[in-house]
């Protein structure tokens, strides 16, 4: 009798070490969780290069992200980077790169149609640019030279922080 | 009795952790989703405000005409030399050759140090024909395995990598008063140690805002010869060396805190990343980047 009653008793399940990790596993999730969150998403084939700079990453409009492959703006490709570095350094102002130069034309418009409606208060220019560290400084240039010519002369270059 | 006490154990009722686990279910998978493991930084640079869309741009600068009151500081980078130039002379060239360290996404293994020979890169279609071979899978690496590039200075005949001490603790290329490394060090010598993200300096220096400036280098004696190890110079702690000593000759300068990168077009843009953190560590804030026209 004694005997059954006794396997009666002992049908809950113990969790708590399962408690206590759990504890734990919300604290260090909890520290490491930040407010405001990322601001920029990563692209799979995108690997950014390592840097000192500890400055966060702000709010920014428009996002420009350059692989090996393609030119993104806000996560939709415009343009291939195999492209970019064949165009010309001459012939560059033409119309090869017409895609991205349309696309930062218009978002350029945008941004001034906000100014103009009183959204926002002035035009700043501000670009969050993440190459790829593979990228060669030739492409780089080019980039910045469109952006600079589009008004976007706020260059915010994304990279990983380096861990102390 | 006996039965007195069963009841009052019966009664004992266990807590009902039903709801807390349905909160930590839900809990768990969000903040893990949130959480970010690699932290992103940006670096900022600002380009000349011009007229937009003209054809003036930043970027197609023009050798400033000379005003007696500025440094014009700039790096020339090529593909083995980094050059500074400031007043319209230059220094002389820091030879370097490259190493990198490639990690391979798929195996995982790492090469720590790998000699790159830049006359192996095709300048037309940028390709690499020396790419090492992961001897895991057998099969090449990709530029993108990349993982870090180290830059070593290089004696004038280009034949052997130049030496420095560093000290152990905080990775510290020790110099002399003028900023050039050391070539033997003794107790009792005082030397200057250019600071690192390591240093304890460098602490204080986070919360700085931008346009306070960092300690470049401090000043310590050398008690025990043992703290510090000589290594193969890196040409990023030459160059900064080189940097924080041209700008400390002119205190007047308008453009002090200005630098310039000109670069190659073959350049890695991780290069050129990694010299704007040389000259942001050495309190050139203001980076504008130019082509070097061959």
């Amino acid at each position: 009798m004694a005997k059954i009653k006794k396997i009666k008793g002992s049908t809950s399940l113990n969790i708590t070490s399962m408690m206590d990790m759990f504890t734990i596993i919300l604290l260090f999730l909890l520290k490491s969780f930040s407010a405001d969150g990322s601001m920029l998403t990563n692209a799979d084939d995108l690997a950014l290069p390592n840097s000192v700079s500890n400055k966060r990453p702000e709010e920014v409009s428009l996002q420009l992200a350059v692989t090996s492959d393609s030119i993104l703006i806000d996560n939709a490709t415009v343009e291939s980077t195999m492209k970019l570095s064949e165009t010309v350094q001459d012939k560059f102002d033409v119309d090869t790169l017409s895609l991205l130069d349309a696309q930062l034309k218009k978002h350029m418009r945008a941004e001034e149609e906000m100014v103009k409606r009183g959204i926002l208060n002035e035009v700043k220019g501000e670009i969050v640019v993440q190459v790829d560290k593979n990228i060669n400084f030739d492409i780089l240039y080019k980039i910045m030279r469109l952006c600079g010519r589009n008004g976007y002369v706020n260059m915010k270059f994304a990279v990983m922080m380096r861990e102390q | 009795m006996a039965n007195k006490i069963r009841r009052s154990k019966a009664e004992m009722k266990e807590l009902d952790l039903t709801s807390f686990m349905n909160l930590m279910v839900v809990l768990i998978p969000v903040l893990l989703a949130s959480a970010e493991f690699a932290k992103i930084a940006t670096v900022d640079v600002s380009l000349p405000q011009g007229p937009r869309g003209s054809q003036t741009t930043s970027t197609q600068t023009q050798k400033p005409e000379e005003e007696p009151n500025k440094l014009v500081l700039t790096v020339l980078l090529s593909d083995s030399a980094m050059t500074i130039g400031a007043k319209s002379n230059f220094l002389p060239s820091i030879f370097y050759k490259e190493y990198h360290k490639y990690v391979s996404k798929e195996t995982g293994t790492v090469l720590p140090m790998e000699e790159y020979f830049p006359e192996k890169l095709d300048p037309k279609t940028m390709k690499y024909s020396a790419l090492p071979i992961d001897p895991k899978s057998g099969k090449a690496f990709t530029p993108q395995d990349r993982e870090e590039i180290y830059l070593y200075a290089m004696e004038d005949d280009f034949k052997a990598v130049k030496k420095g001490y560093y000290s152990i603790q905080f990775s510290e290329l020790l110099t002399d008063e003028n900023g050039a490394p050391l070539k033997s060090i003794k107790p009792g010598d005082v030397v200057y140690a250019l600071t690192t993200r390591m240093s304890p300096v460098s602490e204080a220096d986070a919360d700085k805002t931008e346009d306070e400036e960092v300690v470049t280098r401090r000043k310590i004696t050398i008690q025990n010869p043992a703290d510090f190890e000589q290594r193969d110079l890196s040409a990023y702690d030459l160059m900064k060396s080189m940097l924080v000593q041209v700008r400390d000759r002119y205190p007047d300068a308008e453009d002090r805190n200005d630098l310039i990168i000109a670069a190659e077009d073959q350049m890695v843009y991780d290069k050129i990343v990694q010299l704007m953190d040389v000259g942001r560590t050495a309190n050139l804030k203001n980076i504008s980047i130019a082509k070097l026209r061959m």
